[in-house]
């Protein structure tokens, strides 16, 4: 608060006019200590929410959303190698799969049952990955401490 | 990805393995990420690529012998599962 608010009005307050709203509001937000006035710390938290929900909400559509579903929309086939091209196609058979296993407004049997399994299947593959690289950080982390312990701090190894 | 998609900025980096599976599907076509080094092997990868024996290339070791011995211990366990499951069958 110090070098953001009050150093900044000290100096060069006409200059620093505009602190002043996000200074009310903090102290709106504080006024929750007190029964009374409890309601006034509604509105810093309305316009924080209202803010935070504004700027992400651009930000994830486009990179979520929109971005995410050109880059499966794409043709498998124009690929310069065999095995980008089968990338490629298995990057869309498994998209499409995976997100058909979550269709729940039809019973999945016959022949409909048959991409949903295979979702499944890409499912438990992309978990796997994932346990797989999680397995992989762990045991990064457990071969740094040991090289701290071994190696800089009691001179066992060099 | 403000970065990238809101300023067109080229982004590219390395984090964490446990970041990894979350990032990668950044890595496609329309070059959200330019490309992603995920964990120690990927270090070590691009140490090699750059001539540079550094701390990923030596860590590598104990870690590709870690990963050894976790296929060879779920392997031990699967069969031993299978086991278990066949005399229960019969």
């Amino acid at each position: 608060m110090l070098p953001n608010l009050f150093t900044k009005l000290i100096t060069d307050f006409k200059g620093n006019i505009i602190l002043l709203i996000p200074a009310t509001l903090g102290i709106m937000m504080l006024l929750r200590i007190i029964p009374k006035t409890q309601w006034l710390s509604r509105f810093p938290i309305a316009i924080m929410i209202g803010t935070s929900a504004g700027i992400n909400m651009l930000r994830y559509t486009k990179s979520d959303m929109l971005s995410q579903i050109s880059a499966t929309m794409i043709n498998p086939f124009n690929a310069a190698s065999t095995s980008a091209v089968i990338g490629n196609i298995l990057l869309i058979v498994g998209t499409i799969c995976g997100v058909y296993y979550f269709y729940f407004s039809k019973k999945q049997e016959g022949i409909s049952a048959v991409p949903s399994k295979l979702g499944i299947w890409f499912l438990m593959i992309s978990f796997g990955a994932s346990f797989g690289y999680t397995v992989m950080a762990r045991v990064s982390l457990l071969i740094g401490r040991l090289e701290f312990l071994l190696k800089d701090w009691l001179h066992i190894i060099k | 990805m403000a970065a990238r998609d809101v300023y067109n900025t080229p982004v590219t980096g390395g984090t964490t393995a446990v970041s990894a599976p979350g990032l990668i599907p950044y890595v496609n076509s329309q070059k959200q990420l330019h490309g992603l080094l995920g964990g120690l092997k990927a270090a070590s990868g691009y140490e090699a690529l750059i001539n540079r024996v550094g701390s990923a290339t030596v860590k590598m070791d104990a870690q590709s012998i870690a990963h050894l011995l976790i296929l060879l211990l779920i392997l031990t366990g699967n069969i031993k599962a299978f086991r278990a499951r066949r005399r229960s069958a019969e």
